[in-house]
């Protein structure tokens, strides 16, 4: 009887495969910027952090230095300390750390309580006010987090150091082919309709916040079209997908709150914060049971029915003075939900209401900024980020101008089909046709248009992390095109016609940037067609420029440095003069002014928010406002000073527009959408408005504004550079209690925690695990983001246990089996590993990678006196990824995603062990040292495809998906287990390395089970959705989505055989043939060879038990859901069947826990075990798929 | 003196730690600034409560070392060894979390320096291995705060991550290479503490019972191939403790008895599954009772720091030639311990 080679056998089976660890992201806009300096103002109770360009001269293109910003957050921040800690009763001993970013131009704001970090962007974009009513940034949202801060300290019942427990384990059975695991993070969140409407809510009490008509209007419209978030909906804020229900979340949880203080008193609110402290609500909902006596849902239904008893009064009122809304911009006639039978009614109501809420949305949501052309040929909006421009042959065509008829004059239909295109834009800000061409000018950014192709893959380089908004034209260039002999006018490029898909191509020559105009945006071109004003951003604020469309004679007419925003500037129509919505000092007006910038002077002067002014041609400024409270448009004649007001609607009038032939185009706010909609001129209100604006300006008290400036000076003695160790948050961790099993007779139970920890400007990220018990396992890592490129090092040290079964063959006749004993075994080993790299993003989507790996490996058996290096491993990797999409764990259903991936590694590897004096022997050659070439390739895609299903039940279309995945590998030469490619099903609670992504691949054979030098795998799955937007909550879980999946794997590894020849080779102790001569082993060529390492034993020689490709075939259901308010707790079952039997590389291949330890009658150094075709099955719950 | 002279210079290894890490400019930083969330803490032992309080962070280091120089005869009595000398050291690292009002997580990463020396042979083993760590969390039961009365429940789990391999045996157990420092076995300890406060007195207990799964372990040898583990299930234990504590200005005195008794070990083979240990035996005489007093004198540098200096005596042991594990059937000697704690 011969023991076979223990150490080696295990070492497979601890299936050490690296996968490169990522470098830690940053939180948000993950470029690096080393060409800043930062800077602190720390006050009492505030540190604010902002970054200065270290190059301020002209010649630096991105020059920042948003001090007014810092100091404006600094004074902001202390004056509100007190009155919010006054809300709960709970003044801080900790300081608050803000962290201002201008880099960007994109708004972001979001805090951590337990880190006392807040994280705000100097510039919020410019559409702020369209949701909030105000663009006084740095007040609403900095006073935001700050509540969010405080109360959600003083609501937690967990110690900030932690977010919860994580508790999780997996169970591997590998008799009855099952891997089962579990997670859960045991922690306490509150809802979303607290923690954000109090937010607002707190802000309010505080005196920075105020119910304005923006919020008014979304609840209005929510609770008047019954799409207020249900009692279930409301309690997370995840899986808001459909049209505003974010937002509409915010403003339920602010608009409760008010109802709240009128019924309960105003500290309300804030008492669910100290009742939720006392300690841990699995079900957060029962505090307000705990402080009010009344369960949750009475009290929500109490608020809606007191919102619906308003809110139909509003509307009462308004229909009493004749409701003038027009109707959607749209060509088809009536919507299924406009009827006006009982059938259609009935029709319309047989669908579920989830159902007619996506058909309402489906008509458009974001559609802002109506323009029409000079000469009126062309017509555009900014419909969600995209410029949708149609030539359109006369109004008539539009239902809301020929009496709700739908179009039917197919010849034209054709025509403004072809003269129509889609072009990209920024979302939601201004744009304008250029008088005299047939071009428009827009907000783009410095990214915007590449090379097509290579836009495709990522968009041009950016090699130094900024993207600034800026000025576009783009030429529609009507040119003539023939298909099928016909030829036609269109405005769609050529290659639109050849990419299948379609995208929204523009040919090089049809779009240029306007120079100069960097962080520019919502450009307003002149009469004259040659010059253009726009707003620029700047430290804070907006500022007025006029300029040519050759960016030359740049000029500022304003020079506001106090966080003055501006919106929507228009010229008069003799070019004369611009006129301008201006946000100044809490209040919002139209000014007008002299194109040189002259004679700056407002027309409205009151508490209303008069916005999107339009200079039309008759000489009347079109504007919106909201004097009772709700948006309706109005007209301004500046001879005489007479305002009318022109629509009347229960939602909101915002953008007007009027027509060559005098009709209105604005947008509607519904609670399905900012629509496009048409007023007949016929119909306007025509109502005097004059009363309601003031229009007779105090000009002393206007003199008086303008000329006070707010004295910040007292923070420049505060400031200091930034210092790193003084700025670090403080440690955050979780603890962690994981069980696994150990070979199917033992639990292997592991304590410890994570810990994480970075300064506030991200500099320097660090986290540590370790988890303690039969296997001791620590690791820890730094990233560092001072350079463009993050650098990146990471090191492991396992020392585990490891039981398993041991089959002994007393006669060394493996075709006996009755002498065979079974033993207890229990070995010890060890790795340690170092990793570092760079990782720099070239662009938005590509990422390149330089990586370095070392590995020792050690075991120890029951005799020894310590670990006996096994052997050292040690790779240099470069990669390049693309990645468009989102990780495969956090969704669903990924769709629209692409991943690419090419890597090329450099190995080299040394054996040690003198057990088997230092060599091992692997396919018929004995290895020692020796260094290989390794190259993979991966592509997945996850494509949108037809939801047939669905359209034929006449359901909203779902999202289907299908998805493939292409894998390659090759390395040059034989290497041993440890170094070759794997393969095989594997849970995603797997902790170890090597995961599979994704993990349907050959999920019908055993994880790690498959081996070879060479790999080619496809794997096609078909993802759609089974049940969608339950949105229910059951206790403390909230489930919104279902999704199927089928799929199957095709394809094989291929390794290299021991020579088989006599005299070609000898037998070595454990019967393994090694060669004499290297170059006498085989490689096996992919599709011609079978694979030996993964056929069954018995298949020796070309026969039908050898296995050329490897398939699988798999179905699996994906149950998406959150816990306890938290992100998502998402499950999965999966059942696989692999249709081949395999014999795999030596261990366990059968996963009975067993090793079976006999010779191989085929004289190779694989495993006798056999694991054959069989079911299994997978169930994560809470562990993402 | 070489035990007295171990503790004294891992107390100043932690002191010097401590005084770096207290003058470090890290330490000054926001990353450890007092919060507003943390629960009051007294700065007197007679006033604690058995759980810590939210918020608070609490690391110990600590040493405890036991020079023994005899072990239990088969019915308790107190015998000398006749050539050996046992140096039994544990340094450890302990956490205390106060994860919210009612819950402390705490665990403990003990590492042991060995040292047998005997005469008779000439030898002199040192080994230095990590031990089993213990994971678990306290739940404060009932909490009064003016006088102090704390009743709390524990689960512990200890993990067995420690050494068990044996190193060569060639020449029979009596020439080990090796020592063990687990049991390889996975335990599970529940019990009840309660403390109240009478003026500056408190006194307390605590009762527990601790259940040992069974697990694979390489010290328990098979004996038919000599290359394989067999599995080993100590026998449960309960144990009742007393506690007076004293509080004099910044010093405290906490006196503890204790009394423990576990049932029989049991030895043999895994028997598959996910009940492994239908194939073992009990040891006949391998249970069994003992008692001891534990004794520590806390001094407070303020609530944020403590300095502990402890010693425990066994009064009534077992029989330590069946089963030489320290943490089941301890030798017989004094054990001197020193401690320093920090909380933030």
């Amino acid at each position: 009887m011969k023991l076979r080679n223990v150490f080696p056998v295990l070492g497979l089976g601890l299936s050490i495969l690296w996968s490169a660890p990522s470098s830690a992201e940053k939180f948000v806009f993950q470029s690096n910027h080393p060409d800043l300096d930062w800077y602190t103002i720390e006050t009492e109770h505030f540190m604010v952090h902002y970054p200065v360009s270290k190059d301020l001269s002209e010649d630096n293109p991105h020059p920042i230095n948003p001090v007014w910003s810092a100091r404006k957050i600094a004074k902001i921040s202390e004056e509100m300390w007190a009155p919010m800690c006054a809300e709960f009763n709970y003044y801080l001993k900790e300081k608050i750390h803000v962290v201002l970013l201008d880099q960007p131009d994109y708004l972001t704001g979001f805090t951590i309580p337990a880190w006392d970090w807040i994280e705000i962007s100097a510039n919020p974009g410019g559409y702020f006010y369209r949701m909030r009513g105000r663009m006084e940034w740095f007040s609403d949202v900095m006073v935001h987090e700050f509540a969010h801060v405080v109360s959600l300290k003083a609501n937690s019942p967990f110690a900030e150091g932690t977010g919860g427990i994580l508790i999780g384990g997996l169970y591997t059975d590998g008799i009855s082919n099952t891997a089962s695991g579990a997670e859960v993070v045991i922690g306490d969140s509150p809802p979303f309709w607290w923690t954000e409407g109090g937010a607002e809510y707190w802000s309010d009490n505080a005196g920075y916040n105020w119910w304005s008509s923006s919020r008014d209007m979304n609840i209005r419209t929510s609770v008047l079209e019954e799409r207020l978030l249900t009692y279930d909906e409301w309690v997370t804020r995840i899986e808001k997908r459909d049209w505003g229900d974010g937002e509409r979340g915010y403003q339920q949880g602010y608009s409760i709150a008010l109802y709240m203080r009128e019924r309960f008193g105003d500290e309300t609110y804030a008492q669910f914060a100290l009742e939720s402290q006392k300690g841990f609500h699995g079900d957060w909902e029962k505090v307000i049971e705990d402080v009010l006596g009344i369960p949750l849902k009475q009290l929500y239904d109490d608020w809606v029915a007191y919102l619906t008893e308003r809110y139909t009064a509003v509307y009462d009122r308004v229909k009493a003075e004749g409701e003038v809304e027009g109707r959607d911009l749209n060509i088809n006639g009536r919507a299924p939900w406009e009827y006006t039978s009982a059938k259609g009614r009935d029709k319309w109501l047989d669908n579920e209401p989830r159902d007619r809420e996506d058909k309402k949305e489906a008509t458009s949501t974001w559609n802002l900024e109506a323009r029409i052309s000079a000469d009126g040929r062309w017509w555009g909006s900014n419909n969600r980020a995209r410029i949708e421009v149609s030539e359109i042959p006369r109004e008539e065509v539009f239902s809301a101008f020929n009496g709700g008829r739908a179009w039917n004059d197919p010849e034209e239909a054709i025509r403004v089909a072809e003269m129509s295109h889609s072009f990209r834009t920024e979302f939601m800000h201004g744009w304008d046709f250029i008088p005299g061409q047939d071009a428009f000018v827009h907000t783009g950014n410095e990214q915007f248009y590449g090379n097509y192709y290579l836009g495709k893959l990522g968009g041009k380089p950016d090699l130094d992390g900024y993207n600034w908004k800026q000025l576009w034209i783009v030429d529609l260039a009507p040119h003539e095109a023939e298909e099928h002999g016909v030829v036609f006018e269109t405005i769609k490029p050529p290659e639109m016609r050849k990419i299948v898909g379609g995208g929204r191509p523009i040919l090089e020559e049809n779009r240029r940037p306007i120079p100069n105009t960097l962080r520019g945006s919502d450009p307003a071109v002149a009469p004259n067609g040659e010059e253009l004003v726009y707003f620029e951003y700047g430290d804070g604020g907006t500022n007025l420029v006029r300029i040519n469309l050759d960016g030359t004679e740049k000029t500022y007419l304003t020079d506001w440095n106090d966080g003055t925003w501006l919106q929507r500037a228009d010229w008069s129509p003799d070019g004369q003069q611009i006129v301008v919505a201006v946000f100044r000092n809490f209040q919002q007006d139209l000014y007008i002014l002299n194109r040189d910038g002259s004679d700056l002077r407002p027309i409205t002067w009151d508490s209303h928010e008069e916005q999107d002014a339009y200079w039309h041609t008759d000489g009347n400024i079109y504007f919106s406002a909201d004097p009772d409270s709700i948006f309706n448009i109005y007209r301004f004649e500046p001879d005489t000073g007479v305002i009318t007001q022109l629509t009347n609607v229960i939602g909101g009038a915002e953008c007007p527009l009027v027509t060559p032939d005098g009709n209105l185009v604005y947008t509607n706010f519904t609670a399905h959408g900012w629509k496009l909609y048409g007023v007949d001129r016929n119909e306007f209100f025509a109502q005097d408005a004059s009363e309601d604006f003031v229009v007779d300006i105090p000009e002393e008290e206007v003199a008086s504004v303008f000329a006070f400036t707010e004295d910040l000076s007292m923070f420049e003695e505060l400031t200091h550079p930034y210092k790193t160790g003084a700025s670090l948050m403080p440690p955050t961790g979780v603890p962690i209690l994981r069980i696994d099993n150990d070979s199917q007779t033992d639990w292997n139970i592991q304590a410890g925690f994570q810990t994480y920890a970075q300064d506030f400007a991200e500099f320097h990220n660090v986290f540590a695990q370790i988890l303690v018990g039969q296997t001791i396992d620590a690791l820890a890592g730094w990233t560092y983001h001072g350079w463009h490129p993050d650098l990146f090092v990471f090191a492991r040290r396992l020392v585990g246990k490891s039981n398993f079964g041991y089959l002994l063959d007393e006669d060394e006749d493996p075709t006996t089996t009755d002498d065979k004993s079974l033993y207890d075994f229990k070995q010890n080993y060890a790795y340690t590993l170092v990793a570092g790299g760079l990782s720099y993003p070239l662009g938005e989507y590509i990422t390149a990678d330089v990586f370095l790996f070392g590995m020792d490996v050690g075991f120890r058996g029951l005799s020894d006196s310590g670990f006996e290096r096994y052997l050292q491993r040690g790779t240099s990797s470069v990669s390049l990824t693309y990645n468009k999409g989102t990780s495969y764990r956090s969704r669903l259903n990924p769709r629209g995603a692409r991943v690419v991936n090419f890597s090329y590694t450099r190995g080299l590897t040394n054996v040690v062990y003198e057990s088997s004096y230092g060599v091992v022997v692997d396919d018929g050659e004995k290895l020692s040292q020796y260094g290989y070439n390794g190259f993979e390739f991966r592509w997945t895609e996850h494509l949108p495809v037809p939801d047939l299903l669905n359209r034929w039940r006449d359901k909203t279309e779902g999202d289907t998906t299908l998805q493939i995945d292409f894998q390659f590998g090759f390395i040059d030469r034989n290497v041993m287990g440890w170094d070759e490619f794997r393969a095989g099903g594997r849970h995603p609670y797997y902790w170890g390395q090597g995961a599979f992504q994704p993990n349907s691949f050959f999920a019908g054979y055993p994880s790690g089970a498959l081996s070879g030098e060479t790999l080619a795998i496809v794997n096609l799955a078909y993802r759609f959705p089974v049940i969608t937007k339950m949105n229910k909550k059951v206790g403390p879980m909230y489930f919104y989505d279902i999704y199927g999946q089928i799929m199957g794997t095709a394809g094989n590894l291929w390794s290299y055989r021991p020579p088989s020849e006599a005299g070609s080779f000898y037998t070595n102790r454990y019967d393994d043939r090694i060669a004499y001569d290297p170059e006498d082993i085989q490689r096996e060529v992919p599709f011609k060879d079978f694979s030996y390492k993964n056929s069954p034993q018995e298949c020796t020689t070309k026969n039908l038990g050898c296995n050329y490709l490897l398939f699988d075939v798999g179905a699996e259901l994906r149950i998406g859901a959150s816990l306890f308010n938290r992100g998502s707790w998402d499950s999965f079952v999966r059942v696989a069947y692999g249709f081949n039997d395999i014999r795999g590389s030596s261990g366990d291949v059968d996963g009975d826990g067993a090793i079976d330890a006999s010779d191989s009658a085929l004289g190779d150094s694989l495993s006798n075990e056999v694991e054959q075709g069989a079911l299994r099955v997978y169930v994560g719950i809470g562990t993402g798929w | 003196m070489k035990m007295v002279g171990h503790v004294l210079r891992a107390v100043g290894v932690l002191a010097l730690l401590a005084t770096a890490v207290s003058l470090s400019p890290a330490a000054q930083a926001s990353a450890w600034e007092p919060k507003t969330m943390q629960d009051y803490w007294s700065s007197r032992e007679v006033e604690r409560p058995l759980n810590l309080g939210k918020g608070w962070l609490e690391v110990t280091g600590g040493v405890e070392a036991k020079r023994a120089t005899g072990y239990w005869g088969p019915d308790g009595e107190a015998l000398d060894f006749d050539h050996a000398t046992w140096l039994y050291s544990t340094e450890y690292l302990a956490i205390r979390y106060g994860l919210t009002r009612k819950i402390e997580l705490f665990g403990t990463l003990p590492f042991h320096y060995l040292r047998l020396t005997n005469d008779l042979y000439g030898t002199d083993t040192k080994v230095f291995h990590l031990g089993d760590p213990h994971a678990g969390l306290i739940y404060d039961l009932y909490r009064a705060r003016s006088p102090l009365t704390s009743v709390v429940g524990i689960v512990d789990l200890k993990l067995p991550a420690g050494n068990e391999a044996v190193g060569s045996y060639i020449g029979g157990p009596g020439t080990l290479s090796d020592f063990v420092t687990t049991t390889a076995t996975t335990d599970l300890r529940l019990a009840l503490a309660a403390k109240t406060q009478l003026g500056p007195v408190a006194v307390g207990g605590q009762v527990g019972y601790i259940h040992y799964f069974s697990g694979l372990a390489q010290y328990v040898v098979e004996t038919e191939e000599l290359q394989f583990s067999g599995r080993i299930k100590p026998g449960d234990k309960v144990y009742v403790q007393a506690q007076v504590v004293a509080q004099g200005g910044p010093v405290a005195v906490i006196i503890t008895p204790e009394f423990e008794a576990h049932g029989p070990t049991q030895l043999g083979t895994s028997s598959g599954g996910l009940f492994p240990d239908r194939n073992l035996d009990p040891v006949d005489g391998s249970g069994g009772w003992s008692f001891g007093v534990d004794t520590r004198l806390i001094a407070h540098a303020s609530k944020n720091a403590d300095f502990v200096l402890g010693l425990h005596v066994p009064i009534r042991g077992e029989d330590l030639m069946f089963f030489p594990l320290e943490d089941i059937h301890p030798t017989r000697g004094l054990t001197w311990s020193a401690a320093i704690k920090f909380r933030y």
